[in-house]
């Protein structure tokens, strides 16, 4: 089977061509062109291939999935579930008060000196005394 | 030969091309794989060369042209044969999956005033011996490739398609005065290009009036 084509006026004896100069080479071009190898076969089978329907997954897949499934399903049975549950999971995760430092706890200890020299005790500051009092 | 194969046979070399290829359809829509091979046959070549000479790379035409007749053979249901010819919904299909592969394969960064000539990269080595063989250099094909993309694609439906300017309408989805308007428009920079170039021999004596 061919494709249609234009049918194009022959050029009548004594005649110019009517067509452009640029136009009879593009016509030659597309001529060469038709000479070009095309691998039909391998082509129509990669094509035919892509348009029959796809094939249902494979057993290990579908198998695995299920699996997947079943286990989640029975996660707080299977101790999975504190993975996955998100109620489970906040509560073994520490309170955020609990988590907070409290003063005392994060206070540096007093730093010894760099030197050999002795410490310095300086007397203990005076308590305030009452109001009224100077 | 049974009585019905040959009565078959003979239903269809009385069939005249059109009817012919209506049935391939009808049958190609019902899933009958000669049907679709018989219409894959007919027109992978010239949907290939089209792709080729819009893309320039024979690997990306094969894939194009690939893509643009699965997509055709899965969706022949709906091909309306009252608003084209088979042939021009082919290459409606193949042109704007041509253009999206440009649009991919081109990166941002070409500047635009290099837009025009883009596509004009190495001649694929099959095109070079396909032209060579008919005395041809590449001179013509990259003088093609480098017109602007308008331009182009109206001058490839044009003469690679070999269609006619009602055909390159419909496949460019504009009247046909614009489509031909645009194939001029291309005749008329390759002879502006060709004027002070240094011209093949064989191209320059087509190029003579």
């Amino acid at each position: 089977m061919v494709a249609p084509s234009s049918p194009k006026p022959p050029a009548r004896p004594g005649r110019r061509d009517p067509r452009w100069p640029e136009e009879r080479a593009l016509e030659a071009m597309a001529a060469a062109m038709r000479h070009l190898p095309v691998e039909t076969d391998r082509a129509w089978a990669r094509v035919w291939a892509r348009l029959q329907p796809r094939p249902a997954p494979r057993w290990p897949l579908a198998a695995g999935l299920s699996l997947v499934a079943v286990v989640l399903a029975l996660g707080p049975v299977t101790g999975v579930g504190a993975w996955t549950s998100p109620t489970l999971a906040a509560a073994q995760a520490p309170s955020p008060r609990a988590a907070l430092v409290t003063p005392s706890v994060g206070r540096p200890e007093p730093r010894q000196a760099a030197t050999d020299a002795p410490a310095l005790h300086l007397p203990p500051t005076p308590a305030p005394l009452p109001p009224g009092q100077s | 030969m049974g009585v019905s194969e040959t009565a078959a046979k003979r239903v269809l070399l009385s069939m005249t091309f059109p009817e012919l290829e209506a049935d391939l359809i009808v049958r190609g829509a019902q899933g009958d794989e000669a049907a679709c091979a018989a219409l894959f046959d007919a027109y992978y070549p010239a949907v290939l060369r089209l792709s080729l000479g819009l893309l320039n790379d024979l690997g990306d035409a094969e894939e194009v042209a690939q893509d643009a007749f699965v997509y055709a053979l899965s969706r022949l249901d709906r091909y309306d044969p009252a608003r084209s010819a088979f042939r021009t919904w082919l290459f409606t299909i193949a042109l704007s999956r041509c253009r999206n592969k440009r649009r991919r394969k081109w990166p941002e960064i070409v500047p635009l005033e290099a837009l025009g000539a883009a596509g004009a990269g190495a001649v694929p080595r099959e095109v070079e011996q396909a032209l060579d063989r008919r005395g041809l250099r590449r001179q013509l094909w990259e003088a093609v490739q480098a017109l602007p993309d308008a331009l182009r694609e109206a001058v490839i439906l044009r003469y690679l398609g070999d269609m006619r300017y009602r055909e390159v309408a419909e496949t460019l989805d504009c009247n046909a005065k614009t489509a031909e308007s645009r194939v001029r428009l291309g005749l008329e920079r390759l002879r502006r290009h060709f004027a002070g170039a240094e011209v093949e021999p064989a191209l320059a004596e087509m190029l003579a009036w």
